[in-house]
């Protein structure tokens, strides 16, 4: 009888009798086989990703990894759980549906603040790709943010005590513009194509405050204008941290206690990816996703050219950024003494990834 | 005395015994509590958690219909949403509206997926695009399961009819996950949750981790299942609950470890220090008996033993322990008194043997059975002639048969009988003996035997006929004597009584004289008063004297300069001095001499005293004093003690500097007073100025009667500026015309007459003058004179201050 890690047991027999050495070699070699590959197939570590998607260009690593086959280089069958926002994502994380999320460290703090148990293990994006986007039937009325009074906003969907970074975000830029929260509604628009599209197509939201590459393609369709993009310094001066760490891995301290192999399997699969996606062009990386639709694939391309620096290069936290992530979230958790009291330091774990200046 | 060897060889000790089946005992009793305790843990345990097993399967069935009719309404809730926006309607537009519908209605977050398929069962909205999402139920059914083939996750299904305006009505299906988030929302703390569908795990509330987890088997989870719904294919939910412990693994190791030592502990006290103590009794009585074996005597070991034997109660031990003390003491005494009894007939045989005195024993038949050596050297018989004789042969006629009955009379009655009686020996001479004849009775009291001691006595008769003689002698001599002391005796009565009348003499003159005396006698300590002088002190004569109470008496004031001036008579030097005492609180002088012997080395040998009252002649000297410094009639100071006290006051302004005054005070209108009621009447107005000018002054002021109505008051130690020793005297002056104008009314009473009270109106001229040291006492009262008389030239009634200038 063999007890495996599993828990299958397999019952092995080898007779050892005088006559017949080479039966006996051959049954031991295939028995050793059947074992070995038993325990490979049933060894397969199982570790779920919620993440906001799909084809969101700040969290195209996450997809991309599946496609670079890292998982299966590491023994792991990943599973992604693509939800409407880094918040949602968040919640599969602390409800026990995920063992990772990926999503803005903003919204992390957020939901760290009302008491979730959540910690960063790695840096996924380098620049927050955020764009506030206006139905482009809007033109001729909305000129500058104060204009947005009596709207709809769209922003990425957020859950009850974690606020997301796009909403954190719109709420900054709308009070820099003189708009207070009272003076427009908030809607949550998801985090993928068909929910931000819809809600723009439909007229069911005025503005969006969209992800790439999902604005740029409603862009390139005359569907929306850019009133801010996140990208541009001129639109967001008045936004305190605005170089703050968007993207990144996070997970429970309970997996970092009872498993933390998976912890290093997943980090090390990211920083795998993140390099792939230094060392090759949008073009490799856009055929690398195998996209099915021609107009999706191009605006990812239009969006990866246009935002060459928009990952990190080997998911190491920098502390610089570290800093700029606290100050944007302080920023935009004015009044709420639990996130102000909140130091990111506490909630970063970067054992296995490190960091740089 | 040792144990004898067969039983010492197979002895065992008591108390080994004992604490080894008290050990055994422990140890079953350990054994038989722990196995019950830890039974009644466990069944406590098992009932505990099949109990709380049963309260969650309870409370999940309760939350499952919950969660099922909340999915339900949900579906119903969204369906009527749907159908109001008639976003359905329009095939054009349906997706796209519909879409935006469920990013804002939060559907994402209620559902997994949601279709709507039409009449045909196709497909025209998919919420999500990903998996691979078809109806799953059969005709007629409105919610079931489904397991999405690529991750195989289960959903619970629900299935609404909804309006789809010209394409009639189609379906709509809600996906609502039964996943890793369900199971964890709905875990109460401690528990763990698994969904099982078709045998297989498919959710647990520990997330992936868990649906490892509910393979591993313990006895400390308690494991109940329970169907989600009432259909067949419905998923089970496993509940995991931890067994919950009564007592920690520690708790639990410090208590099987503590139930064994408290329990040993309780049977140690409760029963084993009792029996260790009682074979600790139980030996010590061995070792009494071993120790009286050995010894034959009541030793302080046994002694010991007993007493450890008898600790504790008064019970079974504690009897045989007095029991075999009260033995050993018996046996002791009996032998001790066989001893005794042994060396008293060793004793008796060698006095009976060496014996001077003749003795002589015989039976109660007056038959001799035994004579001592004595006997027959006085006798010349020897103790064969004599044994089974009566003594009779002895008798040499003597006596008189009226003799003998006497003397058998005595015996018989009192057992004894003693007198001279004449004998003869074997030769015939006669010899007068003392002799003395006892019976000897055994226990009945019956006589057995008569013992007889014959003392010589003729030595004695001769002896005692020469005392005889020298006696009447000596009487002779003494009646001779008796009478000469006789008259020497007289003759020193006479001399005594003469001697107490000299001293009752002296006793008389010595009160008369006020005078006592007294002798120290250093060779007995001892000091003796004359009567006369325990008068002075006021002191009982039965009172004995020494230095510390004569010092005693002695004034506080004086007692340092009497105390001075013995020391110094100790010394050689005269002792003459005149002191205070305190008799019954009155203050009498006494004025002491003495005179003290010293040998050549100067020690005190005795000495002697007088001590006189001297306090009539105290007095006097007092009231001379009076006479010379006083004024008779007011008491004030006299013009003399005034001068004395001016010049004191001139001395006291040198040292300070400060200014006096003197007042000279004439009484105005006091002549026609003393003319028309007489002197007597105005030496009363003179004594009631007097006290009122008294009551106007300081204690260290003086108020003088300077000569008739004249008086002086002299103020000192005023103030060191003129200008306030002058308002200062001001004031006082003034104080004292105003004291001295009130009406007198003076009580006067003329020989026989009745008592009369005359009112008298009189003022007072002062003149004032102020002084230092600088001038003569003279000066001082000549100007206060020439003051007064401006004053009284004023208008009289008036103050006047001296000036230079005038």
């Amino acid at each position: 009888m063999c007890q495996l890690g599993s828990g299958v047991c397999l019952n092995i027999k080898i007779y050892a009798t005088g006559d017949g050495m080479l039966i006996k070699f051959t049954n031991f070699v295939i028995s050793a086989l059947l074992i070995s590959l038993s325990h490979a197939a049933l060894a397969e570590e199982r570790i779920v990703v919620s993440v906001p998607g799909p084809k969101n260009i700040s969290y195209l690593p996450i997809d991309l990894i599946q496609k670079l086959g890292f998982d299966r280089d590491e023994g792991v069958k990943l599973l992604l759980l693509h939800t409407g926002g880094g918040a949602v994502a968040l919640n599969h994380l602390i409800t026990r549906n995920a063992d990772f999320a990926v999503a803005g460290l903003p919204a992390a703090m957020s939901l760290r603040a009302n008491g979730g148990d959540v910690v960063a293990v790695a840096a996924v994006d380098d620049a927050p790709l955020f764009v506030l986007m206006v139905r482009i039937s809007l033109k001729t009325k909305i000129k500058r943010i104060s204009d947005l009074k009596g709207l709809v906003i769209g922003v990425n969907t957020s859950t009850k005590n974690s606020k997301t970074t796009s909403q954190q975000l719109a709420e900054l830029l709308l009070k820099s513009g003189g708009v207070s929260l009272d003076q427009v509604r908030i809607v949550p628009a998801g985090q993928n194509w068909e929910e931000q599209s819809s809600l723009i197509l439909s007229g069911a939201a005025d503005a969006i405050m969209g992800d790439e590459p999902f604005a740029s393609r409603l862009l390139a369709e005359k569907k929306v204008f850019f009133l801010a993009n996140l990208s541009q310094p001129e639109s967001v001066k008045n936004i305190p941290g605005t170089h703050f760490l968007h993207a990144a891995l996070e997970t429970r301290s309970d997996v970092i206690a009872n498993t933390p192999q998976k912890v290093e399997k997943m980090a090390r699969m990211l920083q795998r990816t993140l390099k792939w996606i230094a060392s090759h062009t949008p073009e490799d990386l856009v055929a690398k996703l195998e996209m099915s639709n021609a107009d999706e694939r191009s605006a990812l391309l239009v969006s990866l050219k246009k935002y060459r620096h928009a990952y990190s290069i080997d998911g190491k936290f920098s502390t610089r950024q570290l800093k700029e992530t606290e100050i944007f979230f302080q920023s935009s958790s004015e009044g709420d003494s639990n996130a102000q009291a909140l130091r990111l330091e506490t909630m970063v774990d970067d054992r296995w990834i490190g960091r740089s200046h | 005395m040792d144990w004898p060897f067969s039983l010492k060889s197979r002895r065992r000790s008591i108390s080994r015994q004992a604490v080894i089946r008290l050990a055994i005992s422990l140890g079953l009793f350990v054994i038989a509590l722990s196995y019950t305790s830890a039974l009644l843990y466990k069944m406590a345990l098992n009932k505990a958690a099949h109990e709380r097993a049963a309260d969650l399967v309870a409370f999940y069935q309760f939350r499952l219909t919950q969660l099922e009719r909340d999915w339900e309404l949900q579906t119903r809730d969204f369906k009527t949403r749907i159908e109001f926006t008639r976003y359905l309607e329009d095939p054009q537009t349906d997706s796209i509206n519909l879409r935006a519908f469920f990013t804002i209605q939060g559907g994402g977050a209620r559902f997994y997926q949601f279709l709507v398929l039409d009449k045909n069962g196709q497909t025209r909205f998919a919420m999500r695009k990903d998996g691979q999402f078809s109806n799953p139920l059969k005709q007629n059914q409105s919610n079931g399961w489904y397991r999405e083939p690529s991750t195989g996750k289960l959903y619970r299904v629900f299935l609404e009819p909804i309006w789809m305006g010209n394409s009639g009505v189609g379906k709509m299906l809600a996906f609502f996950p039964v996943d890793n988030a369900l199971l964890y929302q709905l875990a109460s703390p401690g528990v763990i949750l698994i969904a099982r569908y078709q045998n297989e795990s498919v959710a647990s509330s520990l997330g992936s981790e868990g649906l490892k987890h509910h393979t591993v088997k313990s006895e400390t989870i308690e494991r109940r299942e329970l169907p989600w719904t009432n259909e067949l294919e419905a998923p089970k939910l496993e509940i995991e609950a931890p067994v919950k412990t009564i007592f920690s693994t520690l708790e639990l190791s410090i208590g099987a470890g503590m139930i064994p030592f408290v329990d040993a502990l309780i049977l140690w006290f409760a029963l084993g220090t009792w029996l260790m103590l009682q074979t600790r009794r139980i030996k010590a009585l061995g070792g009494a008996v071993a120790e009286f074996s050995q010894h034959q005597e009541v030793t302080s070991s046994l002694k010991q033993n007993i007493r450890q034997a008898q600790a504790g109660n008064v019970d079974e031990i504690h009897d045989v322990a007095v029991a075999i003390e009260s033995l050993a003491q018996q046996t002791v005494e009996q032998r001790l008194q066989h001893v005794r009894e042994e060396e008293q007939i060793r004793l008796w045989s060698s006095v009976f043997q060496s014996s001077a005195e003749s003795i002589i024993i015989t039976d109660r038949d007056n038959k001799i059975v035994a004579v001592n050596p004595a006997f027959q050297r006085r006798t010349g018989y020897l103790q064969e002639e004599v044994l089974g004789q009566n003594p009779r042969m002895l008798s040499c006629g003597r006596e008189q048969p009226e003799f003998y009955a006497a003397m058998w009379q005595s015996i018989k009655a009192n057992g004894f009988w003693q007198g001279e009686i004449w004998d003869s020996d074997k030769a015939g001479t006669s010899h007068p003996y003392l002799m003395t004849i006892s019976s000897v009775h055994d226990d009945a009291g019956e006589i057995t035997h008569y013992v007889g001691y014959y003392t010589d006595i003729s030595e004695r008769m001769r002896s005692d006929e020469e005392l005889k003689q020298h006696r009447d002698h000596l009487e002779e001599l003494v009646a001779g004597r008796t009478l000469a002391l006789e008259d020497a005796n007289q003759k020193l009565t006479l001399q005594s009584n003469l001697l107490i009348s000299r001293e009752a003499d002296l006793h008389r003159a010595q009160a008369v004289a006020k005078l006592g005396s007294w002798r120290l006698d250093v060779s007995n300590n001892s000091l003796y008063w004359s009567d006369e002088t325990y008068r002075i002190f006021g002191l009982p004569t039965d009172v004995r004297m020494n230095y510390e109470l004569f010092l005693l008496a002695v004034h506080e004031d004086d007692k340092m300069q009497v105390d001075q001036a013995w020391q110094a008579a100790l010394q050689g030097k005269p002792y003459d001095i005149e002191h205070r005492i305190v008799v019954a609180g009155k203050i009498k002088w006494v004025r002491e001499q003495a005179e003290l012997m010293f040998d050549e080395k100067g020690n005190l040998l005795d000495g002697i005293g007088t001590v006189q009252d001297i306090t009539e002649k105290k007095q006097m000297e007092e009231e001379v004093r009076q006479l010379a410094f006083y004024d008779s009639l007011t008491k004030l100071p006299n013009r003399r003690l005034l001068d004395d006290r001016l010049g004191q006051a001139m001395d006291a302004s040198k040292r300070s500097d400060c200014y006096g005054a003197l007042m000279f005070l004439d009484l105005d209108n006091f002549k026609p007073l003393n003319d028309t009621y007489g002197h007597a009447l105005g030496d009363l107005l003179l004594i009631e100025a007097a006290e009122r000018l008294i009551s106007c002054v300081r204690e260290i002021d003086t108020v003088a009667r300077f000569g008739g109505d004249e008086f002086v008051v002299m103020l000192s130690n005023l103030d060191a500026d003129k200008a306030k020793s002058t308002s200062q005297a001001t004031i006082i002056a003034e104080k004292i015309r105003s004291a001295l104008a009130n009406p007198y009314f003076l009580i006067f009473k003329h020989r026989n007459e009745p008592e009369k009270t005359v009112q008298h109106h009189c003022t007072v001229s002062i003149g004032v003058t102020l002084f230092m040291h600088s001038e003569t006492p003279e000066s001082i009262l000549k100007k206060a004179d020439m003051a007064m008389f401006q004053a009284k030239e004023t208008g009289r009634n008036n103050i006047h201050h001296y000036d230079e200038l005038s």
